[in-house]
């Protein structure tokens, strides 16, 4: 079969790990893929080779970074909504920098919001953003330069100034030349791209550097979806953002912040596949999965990680941590009494109680089940790809996957035990189910059980195809035991966690794990080591 | 006003004859009939389904017998078609696969989707609506759309209040606008697409593309802004509310589509219920909730889930078309649907076992391009290929050029059954 566009990227990730000879074990990107995003050919745009070094590019701002930056604009959360540009869902995130675009309907979405916001901030903020005499030109052309600067992200030409001052006085008032200037500046391509273009670096020939403007943006949105705050700005302006010694220290700065709490959970509910759990359609005949519930469970595993990243954790703690956060609903419902109210806190997780690790998250678990009960495929599938970052192909064509009900199933797992029973399915499926199966002490709502319809539960399973063959596993913990000592998990979360950085698959990889594993293998060091990456602060001139 | 002239022309003379020179357009228009060409394009498109379960077995040319899956589709029977076991050949046996509005599989190259090839045409043609076409609804977070232009995959407005915005607020035809406004806007938009330009010298080939689909973006909104009024004596409707569920959302989008051709803004339009394995399902009269995915198509067993929502899906399609029948057609001849060609088409064949038995309702009175019968008809296809029935659809508008569409190893003509 022809190789799609992001095959090559994929494979080299490949070649980090062990690359398993499985007949299901498919190309990365293949033309299903659940989640993932079977590009379908060429002819379209290709995501740029970044291997080595990327070319000069610009990326769309996302939905998120959009709502975020005209937030930080106007200092206001009370900014006009709009429902325009959409992000396509790639390898389960929605960053992606190829096919992030605007086109067709989009430019005059843009343009109608870009009025919505205009008018609302002449009526609401004008006072806020000028605060001279807008009778004199000096004023006026100094909000054209300020509002400019943070609109952009970057200075204004002369030239450019010139061309709003123009627009302005075509108006009868400030108040509507105020509104013309900012309705077209949101109109942008400067304020609708983040730039990533550099300047020729005379001492690489064949190489450009991002300019300190550009670091700053690329920083800021990186790490926090979010423009460069005053501080940024000031170290690009000044010259502070030159070495790699500088982006660490503005990217330590940035981890602590509130921003980058938000960002690294959004990342994990991308590699998880969680984002979507408060909407899935559940049927609880219990009622205990109440959307405060779930609501919590997305909180528990965002603050777990987000801990781990500022508490130096890896992969280990990742898989292993004796402890979580709950609020006292979640609490409940994990049967780990004791914490109340609404905020997360740190608990020891009591022996008996849960899991420990991410794995024995509820939100993990809730995602990848059914409606009514759990699927040790999904949960399988979750190990191979997202931890693993083996992709499997979609069932072959004309093949039935609904199960039958074998006479006297009681339990789930031997309801599923027929896939692998089956010739036609087991050679995917014991990749997947015989993992899934030691997930059987939850069900389909998170909830820790010992017995499925009277039964008791059998959590005992096989991981198939391990550098040192199949092995035996008995419940969550073994599976976490068996990741937490795989190399591929770091390798399979710099490969996810700089995509969701870069917007593109496969990026120097190879350099990324090595500083990582120079510097100690914690989590904060895929973040670190994506931003002393070349890729982050270089392009490669055509 | 010379889009409607050449609009007119185009009904009095045959639209597929302005494909060819104009010389020869002259001599050959007087003897050919007048074409029973459809005006209205209106592509609704759903997730693949239970193939079995969707046959209405004992069915003829000249009667449906409706199974239960497909039976509330029997009030607009006298002006439909069910046609089955059409091949897609390996393009769409698949979730969300690229093939099932293309033609083309995973391995090909520029696929674009049957609703923008004929969006364009009608360009080409001379047909300059203000918008060349809609593509509304999916879900949220759409997975994969199957809508592609360029070989790249189009996303669908999902919020309906956006799409009403789109369709009938703001960028408005020039004509319609305060003179103060259409100056402003005009003006934004030189300085924007100056911008553009000044980005794209520092970019690379392919970077550059991308700034040139945003400058086509701009091109679209300055013509329309360059504009008049369309045809249609219409009353925009209100803007939508949010629904809060994807599926009942993409009913409204139904609504925003039809209003969308009775004000002639648009000649194209397409609305998706659902979306690759994403879908959330929470209607009651289908039952309890659950994900079309994972529980109606794969999870339930009788998957009486599915027909109830094929059932609820046949509601929305009468429903459209009633809507349709009860708009006078912007022209004063007739009503929307008597110029309108529906097809509700899939991205797959059966969606329970994986293939490419592909499935199709068409439905309007398509301005006598349809052959329909009162008791309906019904067609099997006997695997001829699938992309026959797409290029139905392209030929019902009158589009003769079917360069750039679809599988040119696959047979290329409409599925002769269908035309009258």
């Amino acid at each position: 079969m022809k190789p799609t566009r992001r095959t090559s990227a994929g494979a080299a990730v490949l070649t980090l790990g062990l690359a398993l000879q499985l007949s299901c074990i498919g190309q990365l990107h293949g033309p299903d893929g659940d989640g993932g995003d079977g590009d379908g050919g060429d002819g379209g745009l290709t995501p740029a080779d970044c291997s080595e070094l990327g070319p000069p590019m610009l990326r769309r701002l996302t939905s998120v970074q959009l709502r975020n930056t005209l937030e930080a604009l106007f200092q206001d959360p009370n900014v006009p909504e709009g429902d325009v540009l959409v992000d396509p869902v790639v390898n389960g995130f929605q960053v992606d920098a190829t096919e992030a675009v605007i086109r067709d309907l989009d430019a005059q979405q843009l343009m109608n919001y870009a009025e919505a916001v205009a008018d609302w901030a002449v009526t609401q903020k004008l006072g806020q953003l000028v605060t001279c005499d807008t009778a004199d030109a000096a004023c006026r052309r100094q909000f054209i330069a300020d509002f400019g600067r943070r609109v952009q992200r970057q200075p204004l030409s002369d030239a450019a100034i010139a061309g709003y001052e123009e627009m302005l006085a075509a108006e009868t008032s400030f108040a509507d030349g105020a509104e013309v200037v900012i309705a077209t500046m949101l109109q942008s391509p400067l304020f609708l791209y983040r730039r990533e273009v550099g300047e020729p670096d005379p001492d690489q020939p064949g190489t450009n550097r991002l300019t300190p403007y550009e670091l700053a943006s690329n920083l800021s949105y990186t790490l926090t979806d979010r423009p460069p705050d005053d501080a940024l700005m000031a170290a690009a302006q000044e010259g502070r953002l030159a070495s790699v010694a500088d982006l660490e220290r503005e990217a330590e700065r940035l981890l602590a912040t509130q921003e980058s709490a938000e960002t690294l959970a959004h990342f994990v509910r991308g590699w998880l596949e969680t984002d979507d759990l408060e909407t899935r359609a559940k049927v609880d005949s219990t009622n205990q999965l109440t959307p405060e519930v779930r609501t919590a469970m997305l909180a528990e595993t965002d603050a777990f990680f987000v801990d781990l990243v500022r508490s130096g954790g890896g992969t280990a703690e990742l898989l292993t941590a004796p402890h979580t956060y709950v609020n006292q609903t979640l609490g409940n419902y994990y049967q780990i009494y004791g914490v109340g109210g609404d905020g997360m806190q740190r608990v020891d997780i009591p022996d008996g109680t849960r899991a420990r690790g991410i794995l024995g998250h509820g939100s993990i678990l809730t995602r990848h089940a059914l409606s009514d009960s759990s699927s040790p495929v999904q949960r399988g599938k979750l190990v191979r790809e997202r931890f693993l970052c083996q992709e499997l192909a979609p069932p072959p064509p004309n093949v039935n996957p609904t199960l039958g009900d074998p006479m006297g199933a009681v339990t789930t797992r031997q309801r599923y035990e027929q896939h692998v029973v089956d010739d036609t399915c087991r050679s995917c499926h014991e990749r997947m189910d015989l993992i899934g199966f030691t997930f059987e002490h939850y069900d389909g709502f998170g909830r820790s059980r010992d017995q499925e319809g009277g039964v008791p539960i059998d959590a005992t399973g096989t991981l198939k195809g391990t550098p040192d063959g199949d092995l035996p596993i008995d419940g969550i913990a073994s599976v976490s035991e068996y990741l937490a000592g795989s190399p591929q998990v770091e390798e399979c979360l710099v490969r996810y966690l700089s995509y969701y950085s870069y917007g593109l698959d496969g990026c120097n990889q190879e350099v990324i794990l090595d500083d990582v594993r120079a510097s100690g293998s914690t989590l904060e060091s895929i973040v670190l080591g994506i931003i002393r990456a070349p890729q982050f602060s270089r392009r490669a001139v055509q | 006003m010379r889009k409607i002239s050449r609009r007119d022309f185009a009904r009095g003379l045959g639209a597929a004859a302005l494909a060819t020179p104009f010389f020869s357009l002259l001599r050959k228009a007087p003897a050919q009939a007048p074409a029973r060409r459809a005006k209205y394009f209106l592509l609704f498109f759903t997730c693949g389904t239970d193939t079995g379960a969707w046959t209405p077995v004992g069915s003829t040319d000249s009667r449906i017998q409706f199974s239960p899956m497909t039976e509330l589709l029997e009030p607009i029977k006298s002006s439909l078609v069910l046609v089955e076991h059409l091949s897609a050949s390996g393009t769409a046996d698949n979730h969300a696969a690229p093939g099932g509005l293309t033609g083309i599989g995973y391995s090909g190259f520029n696929h674009i989707s049957v609703e923008q090839f004929i969006g364009d045409g009608l360009r080409n043609l001379g047909v300059q609506t203000q918008i060349p076409s809609l593509i509304l609804g999916g879900v949220e977070s759409q997975q994969q759309s199957t809508f592609w232009r360029g070989g790249q995959r189009l996303s669908p407005i999902f919020a309906p209040q956006a799409a009403y915005q789109t369709v009938f607020a703001g960028a408005g035809p020039g004509g319609s606008l305060p003179p103060e406004l259409l100056r402003r806007r005009k003006s934004a938009l030189d300085l924007v697409r100056g911008e553009l330009d000044q980005l794209s010298a520092a970019l690379g080939a392919e970077e550059r593309q991308k700034l040139e689909l945003h400058t086509d973006s701009l091109r679209q909104l300055e013509e329309r802004l360059s504009g008049e009024p369309g045809g249609g004596a219409c009353n925009a409707p209100g803007a939508p509310a949010d629904a809060g569920q994807d599926l009942l959302n993409s009913a409204l989008h139904l609504d925003v589509a039809i209003n969308a051709f009775a004000c002639d803004i648009t000649r194209v339009a397409a609305v998706e219920f659902g979306n690759h394995q994403s879908t959330q399902v929470s209607i009651p009269e289908v039952g309890e909730a659950g994900d079309w995915h994972n529980s109606f198509l794969h999870g339930d067993n009788p998957r009486t889930r599915l027909v109830n929502l094929e059932r609820w899906l046949c509601q929305q399609f009468v429903a459209a078309a009633e809507k349709l029948q009860a708009i006078p057609s912007p022209d004063g001849d007739g009503t929307l649907y008597d110029h309108t060609l529906m097809m509700w088409a899939r991205d797959m064949g059966d969606a329970v076992v994986h293939n490419g038995d592909m499935r199709f309702a068409f439905a309007g009175g398509a301005g006598g391009y349809l052959r329909t019968s009162p008791d309906g008809r019904y067609i099997d296809g006997g695997g001829d290929a699938h992309q026959r029935a797409l290029i139905t659809c392209i030929d019902a508008m009158g589009l003769t050029d079917l360069g750039g569409f679809g599988d040119t190893a696959a047979p290329r003509t409409p599925l002769d059954t269908l035309a009258a």
